[in-house]
């Protein structure tokens, strides 16, 4: 996406650069972003517009944006794809270049790294979405989040769909179509709940544990104000409480609960990350709790033959989250390249749509062209089509909202203008009327 | 110690810049001098950090092993740290590659003057001395102390050998001291400072050299040469790590260059498995992957907190006698151990011998130290 005039002007401001021994939210209303993609400046103010008085205590500006991040997400992009890939290629009993040389990698770490991926970008919604709640009101948040994930969502699963209906690729399950009803039920997430259904956008699971994550948000958001350490406490209860109670993974309902209390803690690792960051939360807190949500999340692995998928994953976990941590401080010249953050903005797109294309490239091509030429047209064919999700559907949708948003508000403030006004006015008439009874 | 009642240090004395003098924690310095010397509380904290799981890795786990006995305390940590994270040892090597990191970023500072340097390397040696002189002794006295193999006695050959740490990299000379190569590692460390006092340029040479020279004695060891000294320095790209991560704090150093002799470092470290029947199975390049961004992450967010836990009185008494508590919990803590065992929990016996340990440690450090004490 190329950038607006408006923000290469913003880029070349003298104040964007300028040093401050201070930054409070409330500058952002005020100052030039300086900021490489359109999207950036709406998620600082996502971070910033609301509540100043009880939202984050960042210091600096450059706080606000995790850049760092940026980079991890896209190379948390890149792995998951590859792990899908290999996937494809171990179910279909074919060799692939490329993973030998991923075992000279995870050889000595004794793990394979397919899950560092998904860990982070777990972390990254805890804490990318803690300090968006800790900046809008419930309901607007909860808006906002459905806006950003709904319709790529439906696109994807529309695409997935289609593919799968076209003889292009097989479902999980080895099902070669799905009806309309199976087509709605993956719309609305509900196929992992549904007996009989086909998934059809394998991936989606994820989404259950965000949306959880983002409930449990909103429910806590204006306690997270007050007593910010009381909420990463509650989660920790309430999941011990979840992991008790759900101890079978049948029928698939259960399952779909236990698939989300063990991955509930990763998402509350990042919570707390963010909260430390806004200075909302004491570090040696954090760490305290950071120690109980790793234990809940060995807890649910250790009492389930399921949940995780894979064995090991608490190696992933911690390696995924000292990385994290790590690159949250990462502010240089390189994570804040616009390439970076491109791709970054579009992982989401990425991570819908790969699945689908790369396969049924794969099933198309791999016989014919051989591995490595099916695959490297798998990615550009990924790339197109996720550029296509995020320019055509992603950001116009999110752009609109807003606007919508906006003047939503903005009439808002014209009518409590108008109003005040005329309790102005009136007040003056009654004062008025009151100096000429005493005269 | 108040920084304020001090006199500004004249400036051939001022630690600035990358080839000043600069103090090192075992200079006498209080918490807040050291750390403004060094750079921060990645140091204390990493030393400190390293010294605890080193002293509950050797008092609690290897003793525990060696003797057969299991601690509910440990088969728990064993049970929800150890084995999911895949830390073998008991976090000891975690404690000893933080240690080496923290070395590493330390020697980066600056090469001091000749007789400084002699002076900081005798401090380093006098722990090997004290320690192995002290195991020496307690071999021909019926106690436990940890050597390599156990129940070894020691002649004044063996002696002479494990003063001159032949004994570390020879098989066939009984080891006194087991840790001694770490601060074996960190005097290596400190002669590198002065190669990178002649060079004098940004390009990462010391840092380079240590690892070509890894590279060739495990190239060595591969044909069947150097086997035991290609364990003892496969753990050395932990230290060029820490001179990297500091000089790429000190602005002399791009990150992109870090990150290549980082990743070339724990290659090494990877290769070694495969090189030396010894390291294998011991997943020591997981504990490295670990290690490496903890100490990072120390040296990048230094806030506040880290600087109030690192100036703390215990986390500066435990950094800067780590090096006497690593080398003497396996020649003063296990005697303890021995008295006490049968007589009371191995938990409850674990304190005293820590206790030993520290007062050893504490005399060792104040004797070597005693010039530097403050007047």
């Amino acid at each position: 996406m190329s950038a607006p005039a408006k923000s290469r002007a913003n880029t070349s401001h003298p104040g964007a650069r300028r040093p401050r021994r201070g930054w409070s939210p409330a500058d952002a209303m005020t100052e030039p972003i300086a900021a490489p993609t359109e999207r950036i400046p709406l998620i600082i103010d996502e971070l910033t517009q609301e509540l100043p008085a009880v939202g984050p205590r960042y210091r600096r500006r450059e706080d606000v944006y995790l850049y760092g991040l940026d980079a991890l997400r896209m190379v948390a992009a890149l792995i998951i794809v590859f792990a899908h890939i290999n996937l494809w290629y171990l179910a279909s009993h074919q060799t692939w270049p490329a993973q030998r040389a991923l075992d000279v990698l995870t050889g000595p770490l004794q793990t394979p790294i397919d899950f560092v991926g998904l860990a982070a970008f777990f972390l990254i919604s805890g804490v990318v979405i803690t300090q968006v709640g800790l900046a809008l009101p419930p309901g607007r948040f909860l808006v906002r989040r459905a806006v950003r994930i709904t319709p790529a969502l439906w696109a994807g699963v529309i695409l997935s769909w289609l593919l799968l209906n076209g003889h292009a690729m097989t479902a999980e399950g080895g099902a070669s179509s799905a009806g309309l009803n199976s087509l709605l039920s993956n719309m609305f997430l509900a196929n992992y709940a549904t007996p009989n259904t086909v998934t059809v956008l394998p991936v989606t699971w994820t989404l259950l544990v965000e949306i959880a994550f983002y409930l449990f948000m909103a429910a806590t958001m204006r306690l997270m104000r007050t007593r910010p350490w009381l909420v990463p406490a509650i989660g920790a209860a309430a999941l011990s409480v979840g992991l008790s109670v759900v101890h079978v993974e049948t029928p698939p309902i259960l399952h779909v609960v236990r698939v989300i209390l063990t991955y509930l803690p990763i998402l509350f690792l990042g919570q707390l990350i963010g909260l430390v960051r806004a200075r909302r939360l004491h570090p040696l807190a954090a760490i305290g709790y950071g120690g109980l949500f790793y234990l809940l999340f060995l807890r649910a692995d250790l009492t389930s033959s399921f949940t995780p998928g894979v064995p090991d994953y608490e190696r992933e976990l911690i390696l995924a989250l000292l990385v994290v941590v790590l690159l949250t401080k990462a502010n240089g010249r390189f994570v804040r390249s616009r390439w970076i953050t491109a791709v970054s903005l579009r992982t989401y797109a990425v991570y819908l749509v790969h699945l689908p294309v790369m396969y049924a490239v794969l099933g198309q091509l791999a016989p014919r062209l051989g591995s490595t030429p099916a695959t490297l047209i798998g990615l550009v064919g990924v790339a197109l089509t996720a550029e296509a999700l995020y320019r055509f559907v992603e950001y116009p949708a999110e752009r609109l909202y807003r606007r919508w948003e906006k003047a939503r508000r903005a009439r808002a403030e014209a009518s409590q203008h108008d109003d005040s006004q005329d309790r102005t006015k009136a007040g003056a008439d009654a004062r008025a009327e009151v100096a000429d009874g005493s005269r | 110690m108040s920084r304020a009642l001090h006199p500004p240090a004249p400036p051939s004395q001022s630690p600035v810049g990358r080839h000043a003098a600069a103090p090192t924690y075992g200079d006498g310095l209080d918490a807040a001098d050291a750390m403004e010397a060094i750079g921060g509380p990645a140091v204390p904290l990493a030393r400190a950090a390293g010294t605890i799981l080193i002293l509950y890795g050797t008092l609690l786990g290897l003793w525990s092993q060696q003797h057969n006995e299991s601690p509910a305390l440990l088969t728990a940590i064993r049970h929800w740290f150890n084995r999911p994270l895949g830390i073998g040892e008991d976090f000891t090597m975690l404690g000893v590659l933080l240690l080496l990191l923290a070395a590493g970023y330390e020697s980066a500072g600056a090469a001091p003057a000749a007789r400084a340097l002699a002076i900081r390397l005798a401090r380093l040696y006098a722990p090997i001395l004290a320690a192995t002189t002290l195991a020496a002794l307690l071999t021909h006295v019926p106690t436990v102390i940890w050597t390599n193999p156990m129940g070894a006695t020691a002649g004044l050959a063996d002696y002479a050998r494990n003063l001159g740490l032949v004994g570390q990299v020879t098989a066939s000379v009984p080891v006194l001291v087991p840790l001694a190569w770490v601060v074996a590692l960190e005097i290596v460390a400190r002669l590198g400072s002065v190669l990178d006092s002649v060079v004098r340029g940004d390009l990462p040479v010391v840092e380079t050299i240590g690892l070509a020279a890894v590279a060739g004695v495990l190239f060595a060891a591969a044909h069947g040469h150097l086997g035991q000294l290609a364990v003892v320095l496969s753990s050395y790209p932990l230290v060029v790590i820490g001179q990297a991560i500091r000089r790429t704090r000190d602005g002399t150093l791009p990150i992109w260059a870090t990150a290549l002799l980082g990743v070339a470092g724990w290659a090494l470290l990877g290769w070694a498995e495969h090189v030396c029947p010894a390291l294998a199975g011991w997943w020591y390049p997981l504990t490295a992957a670990y290690a490496i961004p903890l100490f990072a992450l120390a040296v990048v967010t230094g806030g506040e907190v880290a600087e109030r836990i690192a100036a703390a009185p215990i986390t500066h008494w435990l950094a800067t006698r780590a090096q006497w508590i690593v080398l003497l919990a396996g020649v003063a803590g296990f005697p303890m151990l021995a008295l006490l065992q049968g007589r009371t929990s191995q938990v409850t016996a674990v304190l005293p011998a820590v206790a030993v340990t520290c007062l050893v440690a504490e005399a060792g450090h104040r004797l070597a130290n005693w010039r530097a004490a403050p007047r």
